[in-house]
């Protein structure tokens, strides 16, 4: 997730690609706020005091949103290329802080060993700086947010006149999956079962899955089993929808999500060399070309190469960071627990990268400023639409407010 | 009823307390769960409550649907039964470690008996919980379907708004006598140390309301509290997932 702090001075306002629309009157906010938990399993609208559903939009100019969806793409494209790659160079897998039984498992695989995705998802999270686009990271292996990028923009486009979703990547996904699997075998969704913010993604999934007539299945890794390459519950499997990170997983028993195995898994295992934040150390070793990563993702470095510690122009975050929980800025942390971080990075560097702190450009609101990050979905490499936060510090996590971001139509657009 | 008319009457529109109702039951409910079946018990004795002042609210922390029970019983006194039930019930063909589908149904039987009630928008509050929430009454074994959870202070409101909605003391309902289960603790004592006064009562022990100290439970205020806690919960000897969880997937 991303960061953002205010090293440099503030940016003109007016020159933000983003505006707020109009806040929803009470009593279509409580509709949109009961269709939206109800009918799109967002299950977590309040958080202690907050409430986590953003009762205004953000509005994203056209302009801008051409931009970013051309740079999803491209970054999209670099990334999966780079993927390929790095699963037929094991040598570069302890440099991406992979675990000791995922790098044993991967040691011997070759491209032609990639599992088939009918979907592959990435999202990445953008922020607008000062005067350009950059993102602090990539959700590669398990990237969530449907609901909140497909049904949130979408009832909320019902109320604000002139702007409409960038996408549904609901839809898309789903779409992209009944394109690729065969409809009479049953689909099987992993999660782990004690998290619900796991849960209410794959239940969102799920119910998108039975509007193409598709049979499904929750269950657990350890419940799939495999012939030949082939998952089997008491039947043959169709396609494993994983939502369940790559590292929780058994090497020995899952292997066929990794290499190997010939039925489709979404997201394949093998994201977990690009989700991995160390992911851009290995970048100087690849023959991949990878032209739009470094211009858009801030430097990033191994935390023993860089003074980090006193330099307050970098954070650390470990290498599998997935809702930015272990993002560590010195200023935003009290002395105890940055003492915990600079330990937890000294005895294991290799699990942590050093990254330069970039300025998230604040947007005025009538709550005070806030931060947003727009997280731009790819699926099979086409930009299919923005799961919007904004969080009120610098500091985007699990915490943070989710907002529909709609993109504002220009003169002559057709709705 | 249909699941939005269901949530509508649990969590009803300008309610003060409605924001912190949980969807997660009435998400799932078709329409068999959505109808009402499950009687709910009329006889319980809620001598205890009547005593309560103005400035309580409560949190009822009992087995399956008794609380769902006991809060619309509460509800005539001038309670809002705010439903804190955090588990998905099975997926078809598959038995849960959890039994939650009583508690759905309870959930569906209590929705007219509140839209009767038409209580007023800021009723004090009684959360309900499941006290079963993370006892697994089956060993895990393939197929089975772990749906145990745990309650987070981040369920509840802060002890800084209940205190500004007048709300001074909290009174925890449980089945038997015994300190308040490890999860609420966490909860109860930021609330304590905030000077809200916490009193139990059981509902085995005749006894009224008594006053009650919480003590500093494991990983007290530490800000990965939430985090620990649900690891705690997938390393749990009752089930699990046989390796370290240490977040959700969702990035």
């Amino acid at each position: 997730m991303g960061l953002v702090t205010a090293l440099r001075p503030p940016p003109r306002l007016s020159a933000l690609p983003l505006r707020v629309g109009q806040t929803l009157d009470a009593e279509v906010f409580h509709e949109v706020r009961q269709s939206l938990v109800l009918d799109g399993c967002k299950w977590d609208p309040q958080v202690g005091d907050v409430e986590t559903i953003s009762r205004f939009p953000l509005l994203l100019s056209s302009e801008h949103w051409r931009s970013i969806s051309r740079l999803a793409q491209s970054l999209a494209t670099e990334l999966m290329a780079a993927e390929r790659e790095l699963l037929a160079r094991p040598k570069l897998h302890g440099t991406l802080g992979l675990p000791r039984r995922i790098r044993a498992l991967l040691r011997h695989a070759r491209c032609a060993d990639a599992v088939p995705c009918p979907a592959r998802v990435l999202r990445f999270d953008f922020h607008w700086t000062d005067d350009s686009w950059c993102i602090s990271e990539v959700n590669s292996d398990v990237p969530g947010g449907f609901t909140e990028a497909s049904t949130l923009p979408r009832l909320v486009a019902k109320h604000s006149p002139g702007a409409r979703p960038a996408g549904d990547p609901g839809a898309i996904w789903a779409e992209a999956m009944s394109k690729s699997i065969p409809p009479d075998e049953p689909i099987v969704l992993l999660a782990a079962s004690g998290f619900m913010e796991d849960q209410q993604v794959v239940i969102f999934l799920e119910r998108l899955l039975a509007g193409y007539g598709f049979r499904t299945r929750r269950t657990l890794p350890e419940h799939v089993k495999w012939r030949d390459g082939v998952a089997y519950l008491d039947e043959p499997v169709g396609a494993i929808v994983r939502f369940y990170q790559a590292e929780w997983l058994k090497a020995s028993r899952d292997r066929c999500m990794f290499v190997g195995g010939r039925t489709p898994v979404a997201n394949p295992c093998t994201a977990i060399l690009s989700e991995s934040k160390r992911f851009p150390l290995t970048w100087h070793k690849l023959a991949t070309p990878m032209p739009t990563w470094p211009r858009l993702l801030p430097e990033t470095r191994d935390p023993r190469e860089v003074d980090w510690q006193h330099d307050e122009s970098w954070l650390v975050k470990s290498a599998f960071c997935n809702t930015g929980d272990t993002v560590a800025m010195r200023s935003l942390l009290t002395d105890r627990q940055w003492r915990s971080v600079q330990r937890r990075v000294w005895l294991h560097p290799r699990d942590w990268i050093a990254q330069r702190r970039f300025a998230t450009a604040p947007l005025a609101t009538d709550a005070g400023s806030v931060f947003p990050c727009l997280g731009v979905y790819t699926i099979n490499g086409q930009a299919a639409g923005i799961y919007g936060r904004y969080s009120r510090t610098p500091l985007i996590d699990f915490s943070a407010i989710d907002v529909a971001v709609l993109i504002e139509d220009e003169p002559g657009d057709l709705r | 009823m249909t699941k939005e008319q269901i949530f509508e009457l649990w969590a009803p529109r300008g309610a003060a307390w409605s924001p912190w109702a949980k969807p997660v039951l009435f998400s799932q409910m078709d329409r068999a769960d959505a109808a009402p079946s499950t009687p709910l018990n009329p006889e319980a004795d809620l001598a205890w409550a009547a005593g309560l002042q103005t400035d309580a609210a409560i949190v009822v922390d009992l087995p399956g649907p008794m609380g769902v029970s006991i809060g619309v019983s509460l509800a005539p006194l001038g309670y809002r039964p705010v439903p804190l039930y955090n588990a998905c019930p099975e997926p078809p063909g598959m038995p849960s470690m959890v039994d939650i589908r009583p508690i759905m149904n309870a959930v569906a039987t209590a929705a007219p008996i509140l839209e009767q009630l038409a209580l007023h928008p800021d009723a004090r509050p009684a959360f309900l919980l499941d006290a079963d929430r993370n006892h697994a009454r089956i060993l895990r074994s393939p197929g089975a379907f772990d749906n145990r959870s745990i309650s987070l202070p981040t369920d509840f409101p802060s002890s800084s708004l209940l205190l500004a909605r007048g709300i001074q003391r909290i009174l925890l309902v449980t089945a038997n006598p015994g300190p308040p289960q490890a999860d609420l603790s966490h909860t109860l004592r930021r609330w304590q140390d905030a000077k809200l006064k916490i009193q139990v009562k059981a509902l085995s022990d005749p006894a009224l309301p008594a006053p009650i100290t919480i003590s500093r439970p494991w990983a007290f205020g530490l800000f990965w509290y939430n985090l620990a806690a649900t690891v705690r919960l997938m390393r749990s000897p009752l089930g699990g997932f046989g390796g370290a969880l240490p977040m959700p997937s969702a990035g």
